[in-house]
């Protein structure tokens, strides 16, 4: 909530959030002269909350941890929205998430082709690696760290045209990177160990580059006086989740 | 010179349901059982070395919202294959049609896919026009 109002949020979208739906927004909206609500939702995993009127934003299409939604405001850009919670490590090998990856990127073109534009945002906790085949491989999302190259649009692979997506938390990994390392923190025993991930991204295509300000995208590592960390410095559950928030900007109202 | 058979005799074809086949069955029904309010639609493609198929609950006057209920991927031999039931999020293995038949029925008939279909229909009747 305090997330919400601190950054005065519009779209709020959360992925096997246990909060019940009807008591959060009695909580977000308590005192609040723009109200949020929660559009007509049969997503088993993703819960979206708009500051807008309930149907600005329509479900399109939703399966697998995937949850696709076109973003109509009253005045601005309409986008694409894919929310994303894709398959834990935990439980699936390498492979069962490329193919999934494959399938979740295959949902968003269906969306695209049948919205008839492709400024399409991808938003969510990926259980993958910016660097990982399904999210950077071409049969996944295609997701490339750099802007210029994304500008091309597209590159022929095995004959067929595979549209970028832009994914700018290839900025967000390490001590040298604005904010946390990553937004996951796992320690294993196995011989390479990252300890932090970031499996929570945000990538958008490259019709969004000129509405979507990359200094504007920060992991949260607290919330105003409220740290989201431990005192060891790794996602506080208790506090928040044990992903760490992302915050960003789509400039839909920039050229009207 | 008389020509020569080289490939021998060729297997005897049993015909068999396909996945995909049994998939298309299910679709139709639930168009029927909802006088179309509902369609179950059935997309076919590849996934690396193996077919796949996945089925979808479409809702036409909703601006074809689309509602994907399971994937499956099988070999050319078709078993053993994978059924990734979405709402659950988990794959279930099927060694055979009987096991896949089963593994389909489980989730069509879950509470979650009722869930899905109730919500629907509510909602296309709800934006429906209320006779003069």
């Amino acid at each position: 909530m305090a997330l919400c109002h601190t950054h005065d949020v519009d779209i709020l979208i959360l992925a096997e959030s246990e909060i019940y739906g009807p008591h959060l927004l009695l909580t977000l909206n308590k005192g609040r002269p723009r109200k949020f609500c929660t559009p007509f939702e049969l997503s088993p995993r993703l819960s979206f909350f708009i500051r807008y009127p309930s149907d600005c934003l329509k479900p399109v299409s939703d399966g697998g941890g995937v949850a696709i939604r076109r973003f109509r405001p009253p005045v601005g850009l309409e986008i694409l929205l894919g929310a994303m919670h894709l398959p834990s490590k935990l439980h699936y090998d390498d492979v069962d998430q490329m193919s999934l990856s494959h399938r979740a990127a295959d949902a968003i073109q269906q969306a695209e082709r049948r919205v008839g534009h492709a400024r399409t945002v991808v938003v969510g906790d990926l259980n993958m690696n910016p660097f990982e085949p399904g999210v950077a491989g071409a049969d996944g999302f295609h997701g490339i760290m750099d802007k210029r190259i994304a500008r091309r649009g597209a590159r022929t692979v095995q004959g067929k045209s595979r549209r970028f997506f832009y994914n700018p938390m290839w900025g967000h990994m390490g001590d040298a990177s604005k904010g946390p390392p990553g937004t996951y923190y796992y320690d294993s025993s196995k011989q390479v160990n990252l300890y932090w991930h970031t499996f929570d991204q945000v990538m958008v295509r490259p019709d969004l580059l000129d509405f979507f300000p990359d200094d504007r995208l920060e992991v949260l590592a607290g919330v105003g006086d409220q740290p989201l960390l431990s005192p060891r410095g790794t996602p506080d559950k208790s506090v928040g989740s044990d992903h760490l928030p992302l915050l960003f900007d789509i400039e839909i109202e920039k050229g009207i | 010179m008389a020509e020569m058979n080289l490939w021998g005799q060729l297997p005897t074809v049993e015909v068999r349901r396909t996945p995909y086949v049994i998939l298309r069955e299910q679709a139709a029904l639930l168009g029927q059982m909802t006088e179309n309010l509902l369609e179950g639609h059935v997309e076919k493609g590849r996934e690396g070395s193996k077919f796949a198929a996945k089925l979808n609950i479409v809702a036409p006057t909703l601006d074809h919202y689309t509602y994907t209920v399971l994937h499956v991927d099988y070999p050319v031999a078709l078993y053993p294959l994978k059924v990734w039931d979405t709402g659950e999020g988990a794959f279930r293995e099927c060694g055979n049609d009987a096991e896949f038949v089963e593994a389909v029925g489980e989730i069509l008939s879950s509470d979650r896919v009722k869930r899905v279909i109730a919500g629907l229909l509510s909602q296309i009747r709800s934006d429906a026009p209320t006779p003069a």
